[in-house]
């Protein structure tokens, strides 16, 4: 009996062992057994984060997540309750940015937070982080390609003016648009170059060169916006464009520049997804020009018989032939959406570019749609309107033959560029005002879209009841200004 | 109704009922102390060897094969996650509790049809003891203690399995493979799958007691008893399985894969 | 009927196995401390007779009464404490195998006495040395011969010292010698413990020494009661015949 007794006394001992160990092993991996602070965070996409996710804390495992609260409209987010280890307190700071991630491209989704900078405060327990919403991985594609057009566009237009001293970046950005637009149309090609272990190595780090150009583009709001918007950065675009025709053939000085511009971007909010690459970049240019030397290193590779094993060379003649093919398409694409890539930015994009949402208050403090920069036409009402039979203002003749002059007078520009109709009006009425100036506006619009067969994208209205921006010359207007807003060059 | 279906139910009336009657009887004294002793350790320190083999040869196993289809897939790093929850959430739990109504449920149908076939069981009802609280409840209240023990012993013994197979194929280091075998658990993958096993327990110590109790065709009854034992509980394991996942989703929904 | 001076009573007591009946109508009554000697052919219902009398089975109709109880009416836990009043011997021992020989007598002392592990320990020597098997008291009941299981169950059916004591077939399987050692030993406990004896035999000899009366059972009805002597004489031939010595 004594006998059986110990028996059962081992086994049952073992068994609660085993529990205990799977307990401390998952707690571990819970923190369970950790203190924790609670934060909150808010999202308008979850895009599949559930309670118990994993919480990353500048990449380490810091905790899970504790709650999400549903929004009861569309107007609010949701609210997610995420604990963090007592530890990794410190790397949380009041600019700690939280987004939602995947491991990899099945795995789970997670809460990372970065750390926040040194300057800023520690966050509040209990106190609301900031956050940026996820990307979904068919977005990141997507505006991946688009971005990639934007900065080829950007490049070129760069490129016209600096003389060709930017051609080593601009090859580079090409064949990174071959790489990447291969990797996404033939999703054969990535499979076979990284097949490849010996040559996956070098082109992950091309690859690695090719997305720091993706991530340093494609920060914030988009390349052309960013151009477009950010002062500082115009100016050091125009700083980099004179000292490229001061020195014209200095590829070295203007790759310098880039690379300022390019930390510039990696200083601000980087979408979350791109951060690890980000990282590995030292600085943008020299990665620009090493991208270019390997990539020409691996062509060179792939183009010698015996390089390395036949095989692989067939495979990355392959890849370097659909990437032909690919990177023709790609520079149709290109053109295309270098043509649009604006309207992208200002009208089609949603929330804040999005003119026909703007109050005309935001409009008129806008820094680009009120630059004294933008090409304006000022054309009186009382020239251009007639009243109609109906009572209603129809536009004149005259005002048409106004509108075509007003037009053509900055040439192409006005077809592949955004233009934005202004509409005044002159009485006191304030609903008439509103009223009657967007009426102008829209009658202006429906003319020169369909006189110029322009781009619906392109063209944006915007009722100003009777007040334009401050400081272009005009306290109040009665009429229509067309406006091309200049691009920061 | 058909007359094979009012058997069924009637079955299943019964079987309840003596379950019941074992769980009402738990609790009235004299507590059975010596007889659970002796069933806990007949059945599961006897059914140790058993469970850590098959664990062991599982877990190898299904290492080797999970470790083509992710490797395919370039998921190496998985295996240990999807072994270990393979195993801790289902596997375990699931083979644990056929492998003990193969072992222990046959077991206890056929040491009770024989003790009823020789009349020990009146031997005892004659000592005013009462046969079922002697008998019955200890073996049920083993199998219930037991299960979930010994399917932390089969997880483990799985674990450690597919760790040496993992490791034969890719050196991979026994700190990382746990890490990496836990790192997407959540206590429902742990906690709810282990307990189930108890109600597993239960099923097989009652539907065993219950045919070798109530066999009354002598020894030819002893060799029925054990094999209805294993059949109807490896039957309604499956059957509560399925029942005691979805309960376990509806409670924890995380828990969901 | 509740008669302080019976220890067993029947009253037209009938039992059916399915389509079978094995008793049919049966009634008598056993005097306290008296010695009956149960006989009749095989098959013929004697052991269920003994099971009704402890309530292992339950009569179709009938009353059955053992002392002042109805056990009949008895729910099942107020059973238990008439069944500790009688011992039985089953007619295979009906030992539990998985215990060793002092294991099997031991558990209902210390399962229904208060008696101490020394107490106890004394009681199962003494019985144990009176059936003969004091020497192998560890052995498992699958290690002992019939014979033994047989002793070793007449053993567990008097260690608590019943007041009734049921045995079904004790001497059966047993050499002559052996089997007057038993009759002996039943007689002693009958002599000093006043025990009421009901045995199932077909050992005449053994019945006509123990038995005070001898019962004679046949095609489920009781055929003769009464001395060895009044029986022999019955007009019944098989009763007539079963207890001739010849
Ligand atoms: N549990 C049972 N189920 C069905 N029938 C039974 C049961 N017990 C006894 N019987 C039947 O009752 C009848 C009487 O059986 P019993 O054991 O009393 O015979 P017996 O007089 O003791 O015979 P023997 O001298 O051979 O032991 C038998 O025909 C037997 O088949
Ligand atoms: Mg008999």
């Amino acid at each position: 009996m004594k006998n059986k007794n110990v028996i059962v006394g081992l086994f049952v001992v073992g068994g609660l062992a085993l529990f205990t160990a799977g307990m401390f092993v998952i707690g571990d991996r819970r923190q369970a057994f950790s203190r924790h602070v609670e934060y909150y965070a808010e999202f308008v996409n979850l895009a599949g984060l559930t309670n118990g996710a994993k919480v990353r804390v500048a990449g380490m495992d810091a905790g899970q997540v504790l709650a999400i609260r549903v929004p009861d409209s569309p107007l609010s987010r949701f609210r997610v309750t995420l604990k963090v280890d007592e530890k990794l307190r410190g790397l949380v700071r009041t600019d700690s940015v939280a987004t939602i991630g995947t491991e990899g491209v099945v795995g789970d989704t997670f809460l990372s937070v970065r750390a926040g900078s040194r300057y800023a405060p520690a966050a509040a327990p209990l106190g609301t982080l900031r956050s940026k919403e996820p990307m979904e991985l068919s977005d990141l594609l997507d505006q991946g390609t688009g971005l990639l057009s934007d900065v080829d566009g950007t490049i070129k237009q760069l490129g016209g003016k600096i003389d060709g001293a930017l051609t080593g970046v601009t090859a580079t950005v090409s064949n990174v648009n071959d790489v990447v637009v291969g990797l996404k149309d033939g999703r054969g090609t990535a499979g076979m170059l990284l097949r490849d272990q010996a040559l996956a190595g070098q082109i992950r780090q091309a690859m690695s060169n090719v997305n720091d150009v993706t991530v340093g583009l494609k920060d914030g709001r988009g390349a052309a916006g960013m151009l477009l918007r950010d002062e500082a950065l115009a100016r050091q675009i125009r700083q980099a464009v004179t000292h490229a025709e001061t020195a014209t053939s200095d590829l070295g000085h203007a790759a310098g520049q880039a690379d300022k511009l390019i930390s510039d971007l990696q200083k601000r909010q980087v979408p979350k997804k791109l951060d690890e690459t980000i990282d590995k970049v030292k600085g943008a240019a020299s990665n620009i020009e090493e991208g270019t030397r390997q990539l020409k290193q691996i062509i060179a590779e792939v183009a010698m018989p015996d390089g390395q094993g036949m095989s692989a060379g067939a495979n990355i003649r392959e890849s370097l032939a659909n990437a032909n093919v690919a990177t023709a398409n790609i520079a149709e694409d290109t053109e295309a959406l270098k043509h649009n890539f604006l309207f992208r930015g200002f009208f089609r994009r949603r929330g804040y570019f999005n003119i026909t949402r703007m109050s005309p208050e935001k409009y008129r403090r806008d820094r680009v749609f009120s630059s004294p920069r933008n090409y304006r036409a000022w054309l009186a009402g009382s020239e251009l309107f007639q009243k109609a039979e109906n009572g209603q203002e129809e536009l004149s003749q005259q005002g048409k033959g106004m509108l075509n002059a007003a037009l053509t007078q900055y040439g192409d520009t006005a077809v592949e560029s955004p233009v934005v109709i202004e509409g005044y009006w002159g009485g006191d009425n304030p609903a008439d005002q509103l009223a009657f100036s967007r009426n102008r506006a829209i009658l202006v619009r429906e003319y020169l879209q369909s006189h110029f067969q322009l781009e619906p994208g392109n063209l944006g209205i915007v009722s100003m009841r009777n007040l334009p921006p401050a400081e272009l010359g005009h306290s109040k207007w009665d009429g229509i200004c067309i406006v091309i807003p200049k691009l920061a060059l | 109704m058909e007359p094979g279906l009012t058997n069924l139910f009637e079955f299943a009336g019964i079987v309840s009922r003596f379950g019941a009657r074992a769980v009402a009887d738990l609790f009235r004294r004299p507590f059975e102390g010596g007889q659970i002793v002796r069933q806990i350790a007949e059945a599961g320190w006897n059914s140790l060897p058993l469970v850590v083999a098959s664990g062991f040869a599982l877990g190898a196993v299904m290492t080797l094969h999970t470790r083509s289809t992710l490797v395919t897939f370039g998921a190496a790093s998985l295996i240990p996650t999807v072994q270990a929850l393979a195993f801790f959430v289902e596997i375990g739990p699931l083979v644990t509790g056929l492998l003990v109504a193969g072992r222990v449920g046959s077991g206890i149908g056929a040491v009770l049809a024989n003790m009823r076939a020789t009349e020990q069981i009146d031997g005892i009802e004659s000592l005013s003891i009462d046969s079922f609280k002697f008998l019955v409840v200890p073996g049920i209240l083993a199998c219930v203690v037991v299960l979930p023990l010994l399917t932390l012993f089969m997880d483990f013994s799985g674990l450690l399995g597919g760790f040496l197979s993992e490791h034969a194929a890719s050196r991979i280091s026994f700190h990382l493979y746990i890490v990496r075998a836990f790192s997407d658990f959540g206590w429902s993958n742990f906690i709810p799958p282990t307990m189930k096993t108890a109600v597993f327990g239960f099923v097989i110590g009652t539907v065993s007691s219950y045919f070798g109790f109530t066999t009354n065709k002598g020894a030819q009854g002893v060799g029925q008893a054990a094999t209805n034992s294993v059949v109807v509980s490896s039957l309604l394991i499956i059957l509560t399985d399925v029942i005691l996942i979805k309960g376990i989703f509806f409670v924890f929904p995380e828990g969901a894969l | 009927m509740n008669d302080w001076s019976k220890a067993v009573i029947f009253d037209r007591v009938s039992k059916s196995f399915g389509p079978k009946q094995v008793l049919r109508d049966v009634s008598f009554q056993v005097v306290a401390g008296e010695a009956l000697c149960v006989l009749g052919r095989s098959g013929t219902g004697k052991s269920v007779t003994l099971k009704l009398i402890i309530s292992l089975l339950k009569p179709d109709q009938g009353r059955i009464w053992v002392e002042q109880d109805e056990i009949t009416r008895l729910k099942p836990h107020e059973l238990s404490r008439v069944r500790r009043k009688m011992g039985f011997l089953f007619q295979d021992a009906a030992l539990f195998d998985s215990l060793t020989l002092y294991e099997n007598l031991a558990l209902p002392m210390l399962r229904l006495t208060e008696k101490s592990r020394e107490e106890t320990d004394f009681a199962v020597d003494k019985v144990l040395r009176q059936v003969g098997l004091a020497a192998d008291k560890a052995k498992m009941p699958s290690e002992l011969s019939g014979g033994m299981r047989k002793r070793a169950g007449l053993a567990r059916a008097l260690v608590l010292e019943p007041r009734i004591l049921l045995a079904d077939e004790p001497s059966s399987g047993l050499d002559r010698i052996t089997a007057s050692e038993i009759d002996e030993l039943m007689l002693e406990q009958k002599a000093t413990h006043k025990t009421t004896l009901i045995i199932v035999t077909h050992d005449v000899h053994g019945a006509r020494r123990v038995g005070d009366r001898v019962a004679v059972f046949d095609g489920g009805n009781l055929i003769a009661l009464g001395t060895a002597a009044e029986v022999a004489e019955s007009e019944n031939e098989v009763a007539r015949r079963l207890v001739s010595e010849q």
